[in-house]
């Protein structure tokens, strides 16, 4: 019997079989309720990393639907009669199974030289009411997709997290019956930076090659490593001369633009200094702008603009060769994530009592909280009342104040 | 010492005990006498009362603390993400019918002049959604900032700053009330520094009693530059004298743990840079052009921090150029 690779023996079936992408999900259950209730809907656009499930979810929504899935594949579109007589015979259910069929387009974006060929076939398959139309791809801003995004409804898979990829890991794991340490396991779903068909890949060999080797994956595997293009692209755009070159080099990478933004904004003043720094900061502040005009606007056409601004533009600020300097991950991404719960605290603190004060909380900031911080000081009589009408413990009020006193100049 | 907040203590529960304001209070009787209101817009300054005769406007109506409870509903626009959070929550509230006599639920919604010209089309369409069942409420600073169609669907109540002896009637009653110990020239002090907001000039009396067991000026000075944090000035100083790392991290101190929003600190930037007795004038206004271009892309949804952060850069520019300034 031929066997399956394990990326393909243990595809998702179904919707729920689909880790981390719970939001994603949602959104596909309630496209396929629209296709059932007989609404017509526009195509479905699944937009996400490698190996974040898209392409599993097409299938597990053709299964849900109940319909036979039709796959096109980018080199399909070079075969102009397959192409006629699937696009001619779309409506009709299948013959062996007499089952209604979803079209699914995977990997729209993958040969961008086909890119009008892709728009034409989608706008007719959409013409074609009444066959639903999944389609998948990794960078929904590829220049010729802008037709097809504003077609279609784009649902976003996330890079999936590495405890995610552990925990589906383990699982193939205990199915095929193998030993591998949790501690393989783990360098294996971290390597892999979020693509689970790679870190299955990755098991599988590990666990069909020398099991002692696989002690040493780091060196066999090689690293997925996405830090090390942005270091090179970053490296490319504060030092080299050729600022398009930094542009090619910046595109290349795996990284979402907002993400790499932050990254060149971490670094910049590392590198950069007075004239330069300013120079080149306004062109970051104008690619942000450019960045929130698209958010707002919905218009997509802006995006190379944005991607240009930070990367060629920023590139050309400088005036000779800036000095070398060891470059680092965004720092506020890392703030953001580790304070994040005591923000939420904080917030939710100020917002409970902005609501029972009938006040804005910028103003419980500015006036009530000195208030608040001289009383923790002495009796907390008003604390303590406020325990009962905010539902706030006392020992988190008083965890919040001292942090938010060291803002204000108080001496008591 | 006291167990309460006093702005919340000494609030007016009915439109009779709401101070000054007569015009406005003598119109909205006349809403209750009828048990019927259109849309009111209340435009005025901070502390004028707005929020204070919303709710005592509702107390007056619906008679009841239940029944005040179950039709009346306070937001703020600043504090909501967005419009469309504002549309959910109103959807749910507005979507039993009100509890009573009265026809109408009330939606309160504050600071109805931050939302954008666009948001404010869409609250346009919400409040013509349920005119049926509800009546808004909407209060801001600058009625001008409220889009003209909205305008003409509300009826427009103007509140003026408290003059300085309504404020200081009512904040000497408070103080006899909490037996504070206080001077005279504390109490003008408290006056002086509140410009007419009532509310703000109690949170100052409530903070320096706290502090201290006598409210003089001096005392009241300090307090009222509480609100403004330090880290502003010693930000605007590290870019001014090179330290760009410096200066960006207490951008981002103040942003994320202090939880500042963005167009605040660049109000506060804008008062200290304008107030500063060593910034050269021709310096401010190079500042001012870059300053009001920040403020406007935060509006339209930029990333503060990287909008303030090329402010900081630009003021490391100008600072290397008008070498020797600082903040006093």
């Amino acid at each position: 019997m031929k066997e399956l690779p394990w990326t393909e023996k243990y595809r998702p079936k179904r919707l729920d079989e689909i880790k981390g992408q719970n939001k994603a999900v949602a959104e596909i259950r309630e496209w396929i309720r629209k296709v059932k209730a007989g609404k017509i809907t526009k195509a479905l656009l699944l937009v996400g990393p490698p190996g974040s499930g898209k392409t599993s979810a097409a299938h597990a929504i053709a299964n849900e639907l109940g319909y036979d899935p039709i796959e096109v594949n980018a080199s399909d579109l070079r075969d102009k009669t397959h192409l006629h007589y699937i696009v001619e015979n779309i409506r009709a259910p299948s013959l062996l199974t007499m089952k209604p069929r979803l079209i699914i387009l995977d990997e729209i974006d993958a040969l961008p030289s086909e890119g009008r060929a892709i728009v034409s076939l989608v706008k007719e398959l959409i013409s074609k009411e009444g066959v639903p139309i999944v389609m998948t791809a990794n960078d929904p801003y590829e220049r010729h997709l802008y037709e097809i995004r504003s077609m279609s409804q784009m649902v976003k898979f996330y890079r999936l997290r590495w405890t995610t990829v552990l925990q589906v890991l383990k699982e193939i794991c205990q199915k095929e019956g193998v030993m591998i340490s949790t501690d393989i396991l783990k360098r294996i779903a971290q390597n892999s930076q979020g693509d689970l068909r790679a870190a299955i890949n990755d098991l599988e060999s590990i666990a069909k090659g020398d099991k002692a080797l696989a002690e040493s994956i780091g060196k066999i595997l090689g690293k997925r490593d996405i830090e090390s293009d942005v270091f090179k692209a970053l490296m490319a755009i504060f030092y080299g001369s050729n600022c398009y070159a930094a542009w090619l080099e910046s595109m290349s990478v795996d990284i979402d633009p907002d993400m790499l933004l932050r990254w060149v904004e971490e670094n910049l003043p590392l590198v950069y200094s007075g004239k330069i720094l300013s120079k080149a900061y306004d062109y970051l502040s104008i690619a942000d702008m450019v960045r929130s005009r698209i958010i707002r606007t919905n218009n997509w056409r802006l995006l190379s603009y944005y991607t240009q601004l930070m990367t060629f533009a920023v590139c050309t600020a400088k005036e000779g060769k800036p000095k070398g300097v060891k470059l680092k991950f965004p720092e506020i991404i890392r703030k953001l994530a580790t304070t994040k719960e005591e923000r939420a605290k904080t917030k939710e603190f100020l917002f409970r009592l902005a609501r029972k004060l009938h006040l804005p909380t910028k103003l419980v900031r500015l006036e009530v909280v000195p208030i608040l911080i001289a009383d923790s000081k002495g009796e907390r009589k008003i604390l303590k009342r406020l325990e009962r009408e905010l539902g706030i413990r006392e020992e988190d009020m008083l965890d919040i104040l001292s942090d938010l006193e060291k803002h204000y100049r108080l001496e008591i | 010492m006291t167990f309460e907040l006093w702005i919340e203590k000494y609030r007016p529960r009915t439109l009779d005990d709401v101070v000054d304001q007569e015009d406005v209070i003598r119109a909205l009787k006349g809403f209750v006498k009828k048990k019927s209101m259109p849309h009111l817009l209340f435009a005025g300054p901070a502390g004028t009362g707005k929020t204070t005769t919303a709710l005592a406007l509702a107390h007056d109506i619906y008679e009841s603390e239940e029944l005040l409870r179950a039709n009346y509903l306070e937001l703020n626009a600043s504090d909501e993400r967005g419009i469309d959070t504002i549309r959910t929550k109103i959807k749910d509230f507005a979507k039993t019918a009100p509890f009573g006599e009265v026809p109408f639920k009330i939606i309160h919604l504050d600071e109805a002049d931050s939302l954008t010209a666009d948001a404010q089309h869409a609250l346009r369409r919400i409040m013509e959604m349920y005119s049926a069942t509800t009546r808004f409420i909407l209060a801001c600073n600058y009625s001008s900032k409220i889009i003209e169609p909205i305008q003409s669907r509300t009826a427009v109540f103007r509140f003026g700053p408290i003059p300085e002896e309504a404020v200081k009637e009512r904040i000497l009653m408070i103080a006899e009330k909490e037996k504070v110990r206080y001077t005279e020239d504390g109490i003008s002090a408290i006056v002086y520094v509140a410009e007419g907001d009532l509310r703000r000039a109690i949170n100052i009396l409530q903070t320096a009693s706290a502090m201290a067991d006598l409210v003089d000026a001096k005392l009241v000075y300090r307090v009222a530059g509480l609100a403004h944090p330090e880290e502003i000035k010693g930000m605007i100083n590290a870019a001014i004298k090179g330290k760009f790392i410096a200066a960006r991290d207490m951008l981002r101190n103040l942003m994320i743990n202090y939880g500042m929003s963005a167009q605040d600190v660049v109000k506060q930037l804008n008062r200290e840079i304008l107030a500063s007795k060593s910034i050269p004038d021709k310096l401010k206004a190079e500042l001012m052009v870059f300053m009001s271009d920040v403020d406007y892309r935060i509006t339209e949804g930029a990333h503060g921090d990287i909008q303030l952060a090329a402010l900081l850069a630009k003021l490391v520019e100008l600072g290397e150029f008008y070498e020797g300034t600082s903040l006093d």
